[in-house]
């Protein structure tokens, strides 16, 4: 039927599946034939994409620019440790429902006030928000450990056979979890939803005069991004074995945004480009120099002036472009 | 039962009282002209209407219900529904997900996060019964930035009928348009449903003409200096004097 898919979107489904599958595929592979230092990397690549796409739900859909983002990441990190260190509670599910129903409850409080709010005083409100996520985490020394965080957050046991100390069975592990959360942000980008996510974007008022109730959908995009957001955290708890204040920090809420900022912010994959490429730069400068938030300083600045698209942005130009070319010869 | 009730509406924005004091009633299915120079605040009682901004006095009705204190969605689904004078689309989205944007916006599926838009069929059905008379379906995969200025309003005013209000208002529909345009427009009103009340500003009166109005409000500094038939308001000496000029 014509006019059922935009140009655009038609390269979403039928160009990108493949591309996708693709992707897949090798991420499967990609253990069986690397080395241990790069399984561990891209296993944090994995999570920084579920944690960077929720935040796309708002900044690339919804239009709403947090500097906040962190506090869920924060939120679920601290709940899953606390449960684990503090409680002796070793049940996995239990402990990721938990910390999501935990982040869900944040979120649920601070988009409250944060929705009220749109450009640049959002990003200062999400900001003041996860300051305050942030203080608890510091000061709240008999819960949180203050500074020193939580240590001896053990991998799940799952009930199988196989460890999850193994980095290769985790990996395959958080490949699971981000297949599952990429296919529903997917999906709900998508969804009729995610299309009135992207109305109010390009204009809230004519949304209203639509009969949308724009302030009820802001709220959700808000709350769906918060839980994403609490996955990743508890995700990387386990990675790491520990949780600290730099979790719901302000520089993993700038860190964060810049992956959307440096993939591409109006292509559903593009956090996750961006996401690899912040994440594997960061750790390749940082091993070299101490100055290495120099280097993303600039990386963020030749983005803005030069791909403000992103990397994906980018792509789809130049795809669009070989098409063109295609078809003309 | 009234489509509207305006009861002495007053509106200032710091000293400038931009609605004073106006009251007005429209029919089921009458369609009333409002016109009046730049600034009478015509524009700023359709946002009082619609709810975008909150009266400093006064009460507005709608189908025998006081909505002076209901938000915009709200009476949105009560039937009402407006465009803009300036053009006011989702600009980065194509043609097609506008108009099913806007035909979506009352249905409770709207908040639907799981199932893709584009398996709604019913919603791209419908879409192109609304865009196909005016040539918006052969440019439904175009982003609405690139299309041309007529189109943009013939847009504009597809999205506001998408959620078949009984109650329309309509913001200078031909503003900036050539004649062609504004036969189309014109054409498009002309096609809208009998029992559909319609509010219309307009700058021009050939346009209140052209359209065969019931009824013309000249409002003039935030006042209704005149009601009556088109007829009537172009006789009336103080209007011709104030708006419409001396004629040689």
């Amino acid at each position: 039927m014509k006019g059922v898919f935009s140009r655009a979107e038609r390269m979403t489904y039928r160009g990108y599946w493949p591309l996708a599958l693709i992707l897949f595929v090798l991420l499967i592979v990609f253990p069986q034939v690397s080395s241990l230092y790069s399984v561990i990397l891209v296993t944090e690549v994995l999570i920084y994409a579920i944690f960077a796409t929720s935040l796309n739900l708002e900044l690339g859909y919804t239009g709403l620019p947090s500097l906040g983002h962190a506090a869920f990441f924060g939120v679920g990190g601290y709940m899953v440790s606390i449960l684990i260190v503090k409680g002796g509670i070793h049940n996995f599910w239990f402990c990721i429902i938990a910390a999501l129903l935990a982040a869900a409850v944040v979120s649920l409080l601070f988009g409250f006030f944060a929705i009220r709010s749109s450009g640049v005083f959002f990003l200062m409100l999400t900001f003041a928000l996860a300051q305050f996520v942030w203080g608890v985490t510091w000061s709240w020394r008999s819960l949180t450990g203050g500074d020193d965080g939580i240590s001896g957050v053990v991998r799940p046991s799952l009930g199988l056979p196989i460890s999850m100390s193994n980095e290769v069975n985790f990996y395959y592990l958080i490949l699971v979890f981000f297949a599952v959360a990429i296919f529903l942000l997917y999906r709900i980008c998508r969804s009729p939803f995610g299309h009135t996510l992207q109305g109010i974007r390009e204009s809230e008022m004519r949304m209203q005069v639509l009969g949308y109730n724009t302030w009820k959908y802001k709220y959700a995009a808000f709350i769906v991004a918060g839980i994403f957001a609490g996955l990743a955290g508890v995700l990387k708890a386990y990675q790491d074995g520990f949780v600290s204040p730099a979790y719901p920090s302000v520089a993993t809420s700038g860190m964060v945004l810049l992956m959307c900022l440096v993939g591409g912010t109006r292509v559903f994959l593009g956090p996750t480009l961006g996401a690899a490429a912040v994440w594997i730069i960061i750790s390749i400068v940082s091993s070299h120099t101490e100055y290495w938030s120099f280097v993303v300083g600039c990386i963020l600045i030749i983005t803005v002036i030069f791909a403000p698209q992103g990397i994906a942005g980018y792509l789809v130009r130049v795809g669009g472009l070989v098409k063109r070319a295609r078809a003309k010869s | 039962m009234h489509a509207l009730r305006v009861e002495a509406l007053s509106k200032s924005f710091g000293g400038l009282q931009a609605v004073k004091n106006v009251s007005f009633c429209l029919e089921i299915g009458e369609r009333r002209g409002i016109i009046g120079p730049n600034g009478a605040g015509k524009t700023t009682l359709f946002n009082l209407v619609t709810g975008q901004l909150r009266p400093d006095a006064g009460h507005i009705v709608m189908f025998d219900r006081d909505v002076t204190a209901v938000p915009v969605h709200q009476r949105i689904k009560m039937g009402l529904s407006r465009t803009f004078q300036v053009t006011n689309l989702l600009t980065n989205l194509t043609v097609i997900n506008n108009v099913v944007l806007a035909i979506q916006a009352l249905k409770s599926s709207a908040f639907g996060m799981f199932r893709p838009l584009a398996d709604y069929k019913e919603l791209y059905e419908e879409a192109e019964r609304l865009m196909a008379p005016w040539g918006l379906w052969e440019n439904s995969d175009m982003l609405v930035r690139d299309l041309s200025y007529g189109q943009q309003r013939c847009l504009e005013l597809v999205l506001s009928i998408a959620s078949k209000p009984k109650l329309l208002l309509l913001d200078e529909p031909t503003c900036g348009m050539t004649p062609t345009e504004v036969a189309t427009i014109t054409d498009m009103i002309h096609a809208l449903g009998k029992n559909m009340a319609i509010v219309l500003i307009a700058h021009d009166m050939d346009l209140i003409f052209g359209l065969d109005l019931d009824s013309v409000n000249v409002l003039h500094y935030g006042q209704i200096l005149a009601e009556g038939s088109p007829e009537e308001i172009r006789l009336n000496s103080s209007v011709r004097e104030i708006y419409l000029g001396s004629e040689d």
